[in-house]
């Protein structure tokens, strides 16, 4: 799900550095108000604990080997805000030190795994009643297939943004009726292993450890957590459909154009594709979008069918355990 | 889930060849090249420019440009090895290719072959496509190993700092870093004990449970580490501000190789 160098145009890079910095600014104040001296250490460590989990081989089924991305395990037990720096660090010794994922992609990758793998796991394991380690498990297997959805929308926006006049495209070639069932069916089964490593790391935390689990002050507040979760599994994958990216990626290329100075060539691109791309999303059940539409609302739907049939097991158990402490 | 042997084995090997990369990677930092004499902060903005200009780039000779330069520089810094090599003609071609490769026939555009009667057709504008995608990738694949095989990490992490990143973000980079490799020998450790004292196949619940007790004990070990060295640093008088020492010296020679980092990315984009 790391996103290397040069499968995204410089519009969608920068767009998705702005959204991730609000969160690391965030997440920086509130953490060090709660750790004040102890959160360098922490955090540090964490981070090397998260690293280290993404170059586990988990067993799965049928005999094949996948790796966790580890914001799953890192959210349940550190919290929401502290997972996101976590992470975050995590992603840049990656894309720095070891070429894992890149550097103009690297606000990509963070929000797609620090912030919305990170939020989503973090909320649905909240939500979510019943056992623990099985809660876990669900809420990070829907987490990475969330964080993988995005970084499949990112993807799959990059021939509609950057293509020469002659209809090539200049990053990622493949539109969203491939991106989305490509990384979406691979991660269906590679969240398998997210999902091991969560259940397996909960179940020995609350049982051995339960003093590991995160410290309530850096916990998000329950009441938002559908709110969160709707912003994130609902809206931002079908925002980026919608005219409102465009209206995003615009501005960015703005900052870019003033910022660097290849404007001439790059404007006339832009002009170029707003004429031609606004009127089909005026009418989203014409022409080719629609694919792109039917695509997108399918993979939410799956998610979301994945959570309500979770939701629907795990009430069976609640009477049997008590729900986790808030 | 049943933890077979590859899979043991495939962690351990994979743990090692970590480690060894890295140590490899520091090796060649403190040879005696062309880059490894220039100031880590020119390096690190100047890779990071050219990067930039290849990725703002639509044309695939400026692209190419910047390619022939970083190889150059690998070249003359005398990092052209096996691991440069293995990740350049290696990684790029398998990994790349195989993602670009659907591109030639899914782009739709001008027909340059066609399979027979069939409507399977290889595109124009999907093997460009491709090329851009595949040269993209390959260049900053090689100025990131330009920039790593050259530069110790610690003085990475201090030229970020030329980046306006924050000296905090520095460094908690840094002791991650640091113990990322710490945490690496014990996974190994716990990974070895489990190979040594294993015979024959086991249940999937045995696995299941020994996956716990290992992800917990990584999980409590961090930890406890953290809590150590936050114990030491106050031990050693940290009140939350770090103190970096900042020993960098520009010379002529960087300034040199200012000029020609942007020299060459401001070529690659106006030239074609």
């Amino acid at each position: 799900m790391h996103i290397p160098d040069g499968y995204l145009s410089p519009a969608t890079a920068g767009t998705l550095y702005a959204a991730v910095l609000p969160f690391w600014i965030s997440a920086s104040r509130k953490v060090k108000s709660v750790f004040r001296n102890k959160t360098l250490p922490l955090m540090a460590l964490m981070s090397a604990f998260c690293f280290v989990i993404q170059m586990l081989n988990i067993p799965l089924p049928g005999g094949t080997t996948g790796h966790a991305v580890g914001a799953g395990l890192t959210a349940l037990i550190l919290g929401v805000w502290p997972s996101v720096i976590a992470v975050s660090i995590a992603l840049t010794i990656q894309a720095l030190f070891f070429g894992d994922g890149g550097i103009t992609a690297l606000g990509a990758n963070c929000f797609n795994m620090a912030v919305v793998q990170v939020f989503v796991t973090y909320y649905l394991y909240r939500i979510l009643p019943g056992k623990r380690p099985l809660a876990g498990a669900i809420a990070a297997y829907i987490g990475v297939n969330a964080a993988a959805m995005f970084t499949a929308v990112e993807l799959g926006i990059q021939p509609l943004i950057a293509q020469k006049p002659d209809g090539t495209p200049l990053y990622a070639p493949y539109p969203l009726s491939v991106t989305i069932p490509a990384i979406l069916i691979g991660h269906l089964i590679a969240g398998l292993a997210e999902a091991a490593i969560a259940a397996a790391g909960i179940a020995y935390v609350t049982k051995s450890a339960p003093e590991l689990i995160s410290q309530p002050a850096v916990e998000g507040k329950l009441k938002h957590a559908w709110l969160v979760l709707a912003l994130f599994i609902f809206l931002t994958p079908l925002g980026l459909l919608a005219p409102g990216t465009a209206w995003g990626e615009w501005s960015s290329t703005q900052l870019s154009q003033i910022g660097l100075g290849f404007v001439p060539e790059g404007l006339k691109r832009w002009e170029g594709f707003w004429s031609a791309a606004f009127p089909d999303y005026l009418i989203p059940g014409v022409g080719e979008n629609t694919g792109y539409f039917i695509s997108a609302i399918i993979g939410v739907g799956i998610i979301i069918s994945i959570f309500i049939l979770a939701n629907l097991i795990l009430r069976r158990f609640q009477n049997r355990t008590p729900a986790h402490s808030q | 889930m049943r933890l077979s042997r590859s899979a043991l084995e495939k962690n351990l090997a994979r743990f090692a060849s970590f480690l060894q990369e890295s140590f490899f990677a520091d090796q060649n930092a403190k040879q005696n090249g062309w880059l490894q004499k220039v100031d880590p902060r020119i390096k690190l903005v100047g890779c990071f420019f050219l990067l930039f200009c290849s990725s703002f780039s639509h044309h695939l000779t400026s692209i190419l440009l910047i390619y022939t330069f970083a190889l150059i520089l690998a070249l003359g810094s005398g990092i052209f090895s096996v691991i440069f090599v293995r990740k350049i003609w290696l990684y790029v071609p398998l990994y790349v290719a195989i993602i670009a490769l659907p591109s030639l026939f899914l782009v739709h555009g001008t027909a340059v072959y066609r399979f027979g009667e069939t409507n399977i057709v290889i595109t124009k504008q999907g093997l460009t496509a491709a090329a851009f995608l595949i040269s993209r990738v390959a260049v900053s694949v090689a100025l990131m190993l330009v920039l790593v095989l050259t530069t110790s990490w610690q003085d990475l992490l201090k030229a970020l700092r030329t980046l306006f990143v924050p000296k905090i973000v520095v460094l908690m980079l840094s002791m991650t870093y640091r113990y990322i490799y710490l945490l690496l020998v014990v996974a190994s450790n716990l990974f070895l004990a489990k190979k040594s004292r294993r015979v024959g196949p086991e249940d999937w619940r045995t696995t299941r449970k020994w996956l716990e007790g290992t992800l917990g004990t990584l999980v409590g070990k961090s930890v406890q580490t953290s809590q150590d060295v936050h114990l030491a640093m106050i031990s050693r008088g940290f009140q939350g501000e770090p103190q970096i020492l900042n020993q960098f010296k520009l010379r002529l020679a960087d300034f040199v190789w200012a000029v020609v980092f942007v020299g060459v990315g401001l070529a690659a984009v106006t030239i074609p």
